[in-house]
């Protein structure tokens, strides 16, 4: 490893060995704010790096490549862990999380999401993927009072277990078939008279299955909404934002290595999203609990976005790309309404509890309104144009079908998204009140809703920025 | 002069309506009505300034470009040439008395703001309709009358019989305006243009099938305005409005909007015969249906409502035997003499202590000579009483009828003089129920305030007088009117002809003058026979409508909402819904919280891929 490659890994290195320090000097220094607020200068910071520190190299280690796209969701997953760590400030506190421990596993889910994203080999986007996993363990369980919490943390532990094992297989599998674990050379491998060896079919199988655990696809999803339930809401905010794009992220340089070779893989990739589309809607439908709801509609997403991977070329990379950050800001709004109102016994969850509530809290449960119909796609937000790419992508590579039942999935999604806002607003009850939202979480929150709002009536810009960044084919 | 002051002329209005709209709940009551009047009578001055510019062949200014698309333009623009510039100056002139009047009228209502805002933007409306120089630009007038009507016919609307009146005359015009915008497509498509002048200047290049389609379109729009038959039924419950409205309806705005559109358009219905004929037709027929229902009514601003219908029936046959001169002849003069009417109407009410029904009126001379000389006035102008406007202009139109000479028009021609009979009687009835006789009235009635009274001998003597405008040759006159808008001067009948006809004008006049002389010089007593209840009813219209409109029409509505909507549509998606729950609570019960199954779900997923993949490489 020479100095250029440290020069190049800057980001991740200002992320990780961050947290290191502040895990050892925690251990004399027992504090919380400043040790949080440390991590959120240390995320902008590696966000900053990323941004202006031009590498000299092009992949280090034949592991992780440093191109402008790893840059780019290098500098995501940055913003995103600051801005969980800012919006966990009061809640760490009103839960007496220790402040050292929660700020540097935040920042190593940060680097190791970073790192999955800028793989370029197999075994790169392992490590990426069970460094932040790992990290994900610990944090779902981080409320050690709750039983509750250490349920999902558990399961999420079993569960992840086995399909780490699946997804070492799976790569143990290609590698034997292919010879390479790089990625263009490993998936060129594979081909063999224009079709796919059947060690790397199998490979695939097996890597499929640990992918849809990872991102949650039905028939992978079972264990979703309990690990949403149970996690307290900023994690469950990283997890499904920042853990399922960093998959995706992490799956378009892969598909495009693929290829033609997707083709044989596309029959088990469009049952898998139509499960995923039908499965997630009908399964959020009759939910009445916020977290469970958002869980089973992150199924739903996550088969739009498969559609989307799919689609392939760079109309449908884009889609996803841009999918990917419309989700992940509204998805994080969503869960920071929650924690705003978290208190020390409990997060607000069941909707009896928001009933009427947009009079006592009229900011935050707009906020969550428009988060909410951002997700159904309805404009101008945001959303709404991340659908329409992603569909758009779809019809023009022909998944006629699919994207027929995406579109009725989210038809049908409009009806779960409005039930918690009609609860909210319809229903006038004098609701109790719930926690006063401090400073930062408001600023969180206005982040997130004007770039929902933003990106919903420019999405120029962005889309242009990413139609940059995609990898060349 | 500056040709672009003429849109001064519609924008005051307009301006004094909006500043009404915005602030008018918040000033004092006198300078809303004050703003109001000022704003009509400012645009009535610039009118008469302006008028030099509609000399012949007019003044055309444009604004601004309204719309402008590839190949289609319409422009904020004016045509101010000598029809429009009479319409103008009546419009304008008749209106400001009215708004005078009606300052006086509604001194004590709760909501002056709303009533003078729109009063003046009725007659913005009205002027887009008279001043503009295209089709789409009228029709925005057009559309503008018809919304205003709707808001002052129901201006009491805590009344559900005034709302609903409201609602009936903006639905009737409504299904006039529907073949006016059919029209108004038509034209567009044909010569590529909405611009009137253009229109009128291309018409030749049409076929004449499709030139009969049209007259027939724009009569029919013309119908919906102007109260004629078969869309006439909205007028006499228009009369649930306040009297200035009704005054302003019927003399100076709406009504006259469909005659006027006829004239407009006129080199264009000219050319088709059968056009011609049906407007013809269509005018005679509603003359006299409209007087034969006057006949019978007992509200005395019901009786006016027909009249006027009866002598918009005048104008149309006028303008379908070809005289456009002798149909804004008439219409000038019975503007004057019908807001006259209107006005005078309005003091007889207060008169009577609100009471409407000339049954229950009856001694009123004596308690006001001033409003019955005034009123009598308007009566005799109505009657034709020979030497009023009223009988020049009526007279007019008779005679270039007759000088038509076929059959047909020879039949209309005695229906137009048997209705001058009818006309006779039924205003000379209603002079003598009113006026004569002892008094009938529960109430105890009041003088009418200055402002209002002061408002009416203005139009006495315009209504008297207007006669000279067009005084025809026999008289010793050059039709001034008929030189000024440029038409043809009537074909010249033989001298003996035109005063033989003149005096079996007389005879019907003085017929219909005698009987009801006889007959309601002494009140008779409450007259409800059989055949009075039919004229009453107005030939029954209004249940004919229900029985063949209606009720078809809400066994559709029914059938749509019950079995389509209801039923079909609403059945299904609900079905889908409770389908779609019912699933989804059993993906839901999946989620069970046991490890071990969750396991299973990657188990069956594995399973399903190897097994998947496996049969694709068999094959």
């Amino acid at each position: 490893m020479t100095l250029s490659d440290l020069h190049a890994l800057l980001p991740q290195l200002i992320l990780a060995l961050g947290a290191t320090g502040i895990l050892m000097v925690g251990a004399w220094w027992p504090s919380r704010a400043p040790w949080v607020l440390t991590g959120v200068a240390l995320s902008f910071c590696a966000a900053i790096s990323a941004g202006i520190v031009l590498p000299t190299v092009t992949e280090v280690g034949g592991m992780f490549g440093v191109t402008p796209y790893a840059r780019f969701f290098t500098i995501l997953w940055s913003i995103l862990t600051g801005l969980t760590l800012l919006l966990s400030l009061r809640y760490a506190k009103v839960h007496r999380f220790a402040g050292a421990e929660y700020t540097a596993l935040v920042l190593f889910a940060g680097a190791g999401m970073s790192l999955l994203s800028a793989a370029s080999s197999l075994v790169g986007l392992f490590l990426g993927l069970e460094t932040f996993t790992l990290v994900l363990y610990i944090l779902i369980a981080f409320n050690r009072g709750e039983a509750i919490g250490a349920e999902a943390g558990l399961k999420y532990l079993v569960m992840g277990a086995v399909a780490t094992g699946f997804l070492a297989f799976g790569i143990a599998l290609i590698y034997a078939s292919s010879g390479s674990f790089h990625l263009p050379e490993a998936m060129h491998g594979l081909q063999i008279d224009g079709q796919m060896r059947p060690l790397g079919l199998l490979g695939w199988a097996m890597l499929l299955v640990a992918i849809g655990f990872k991102v949650s696809l039905v028939p992978f999803h079972l264990w979703t909404p309990d690990v949403y339930q149970g996690a307290p809401a900023p994690v469950t905010g990283l997890l499904a934002t920042g853990a399922k794009g960093a998959m995706f992220a992490a799956l378009i340089p892969l598909f495009a290595a693929l290829g033609t070779l997707t083709l044989e893989l596309n029959a088990v990739l469009a049952a898998l999203a139509m499960l995923s589309m039908v499965g997630g809607t009908l399964a959020a439908l009759p939910q009445r609990n916020l977290k469970r709801m958002l869980a089973y509609s992150s199924v739903v997403h996550m088969g739009y976005l498969l559609l989307g991977l799919m689609s392939g070329g760079p109309d449908g990379q884009r889609a996803v790309i841009f999918y990917l950050i419309v989700y992940g800001i509204a998805t994080l709004g969503a869960f920071g309404v929650i924690t705003s109102f978290a208190q020390a016994d409990g997060e607000p969850q069941d909707y009896e509890t928001f009933r009427g509530l947009g009079y006592r809290h009229p900011r935050r449960c707009s906020a969550l309104s428009a988060f909410l119909l951002s997700l159904a796609g309805i404009p101008p937000l945001a959303g709404f144009f991340g659908k329409f790419g992603i569909f758009h992508a779809a019809l023009k590579s022909n998944h006629h079908l699919l994207a027929l039942v995406g579109i009725l999935a989210a038809l049908v999604s409009v009806s779960y998204y409005l039930r918690p806002i009609i609860v909210l607003f319809m229903q006038e009850r004098p609701a109790q009140r719930l926690r006063p939202g401090c400073t930062h979480e408001f600023a969180v929150l206005t982040v997130c809703f004007s770039l929902v709002l933003y990106l919903g009536l420019y999405p120029g810009p962005l889309l242009e920025l990413i139609s940059q960044i995609l990898p060349s084919p | 002069m500056n040709p672009l002051l003429l849109f001064l002329i519609p924008i005051l209005p307009l301006f004094g309506g909006v500043i009404n709209v915005c602030f008018g709940s918040r000033l004092p009551h006198r300078l809303v009505s004050g703003l109001s009047v000022a704003a009509v009578s400012g645009s009535f001055l610039l009118a008469t300034l302006l008028w030099p510019l509609g000399s012949g062949e007019g003044t055309r200014v444009v604004l601004f470009s309204w719309l402008k698309s590839a190949g289609f333009q319409a422009d904020v623009g004016i045509l101010f040439d000598p029809l429009a510039a009479v319409m103008t100056l009546m419009v304008t002139g008749v209106a400001t008395l009215i708004h005078l009047y009606a300052a006086g009228y509604m001194a004590e209502d709760e909501s002056p703001a709303r009533f003078f805002a729109l009063l003046n933007l009725f007659v913005f409306a009205m002027l887009c309709i008279v001043l503009a120089d295209n089709l789409l630009f009228l029709f925005l007038g057009w559309e503008g009358v018809g919304f205003c009507s709707y808001g002052l016919i129901g201006f009491w609307y805590r009344n559900s019989k005034n709302a609903s009146a409201g609602r009936k005359a903006f639905i009737v015009t409504r299904i006039g305006d529907l073949f006016f915008a059919i029209a108004l497509l038509w034209l567009f498509s044909a010569f590529g243009t909405v611009m009137i002048e253009q229109i009128n200047a291309r018409v030749a290049e049409l076929d004449p099938l499709l030139l009969t389609g049209l007259t027939l379109l724009l009569l029919g729009g013309a119908c919906g305005k102007s109260a004629q038959l078969p869309l006439m039924s909205w007028l006499p419950d228009a009369m649930a409005g306040p009297t200035p409205v009704s005054a302003l309806i019927h003399a100076a705005t709406m009504v006259t909007a469909g005659v006027y559109l006829l004239c407009r358009m006129f080199p264009l219905v000219s050319l088709s015969p059968t056009g011609m004929a049906a407007i013809a037709l269509v005018g005679a027929l509603t003359a006299l249906y409209a007087a034969s229902c006057a006949l019978a009514q007992r509200e005395i601003k019901r009786v006016l409502a027909y009249s006027t219908m009866s002598q918009i029936g005048y104008m149309f046959l006028a303008v379908g035997v070809g005289t456009v001169s002798g149909a804004m002849f008439h219409l000038l003069t019975h503007a004057f003499f019908k807001a006259l009417l209107f006005m005078g109407a309005g003091c007889v009410i207060h008169l009577a202590g609100g009471e409407n029904d000339i049954y229950r009126m009856g001694g009123l001379k004596e308690k006001s000579p001033q409003v019955f000389w005034l009123f009598l006035v308007g009566i005799l102008c109505l009657a034709g009483t020979p030497l009023t406007g009223g009988f020049f202009s009526k007279d007019a139109i008779l005679l270039t009828a007759f000088a038509a000479g076929d059959g047909f028009y020879a039949t209309l021609w005695g229906i137009g003089v048997l209705t001058a009979g009818l006309t006779s009687f039924y205003s000379f009835r209603l002079l003598y129920l009113v006026f004569f006789g002892t008094a009938r009235q529960a109430g105890q009635g009041h003088a009418p305030s200055p402002l209002m009274l002061w408002t009416l001998p203005p139009l006495a003597l315009l209504g008297l007088c207007t006669g000279l405008l067009n005084l025809p040759h026999l008289f010793g006159g050059h039709e001034w009117l008929t030189l000024w808008l440029g038409q043809p001067m009537a074909e010249m009948l033989p001298v003996g002809t035109e005063i033989g006809l003149l005096f079996l004008m007389l005879i019907f006049f003085v017929g219909g003058w005698v009987i009801a002389h006889v007959r309601y010089r002494t009140f008779p007593g409450d007259e409800q026979a059989g055949w009075r209840s039919f004229l009453l009813s107005g030939w029954q219209a209004d249940r004919v409508y229900e029985l063949i409109l209606l009720r078809p029409y809400r066994a559709i509505c029914r059938f749509c909402w019950q079995g389509g909507d209801k039923a079909l549509i609403d059945g299904v998606m609900e079905g889908l819904a409770r389908l779609c729950l019912h699933w989804g609570d059993y993906v839901r019960r999946l989620s069970n919280g046991q490890v071990a199954f969750y396991l299973q779900g990657f188990a069956w997923g594995l399973l399903l891929i190897v097994g998947w993949f496996l049969l694709a490489s068999v094959k």
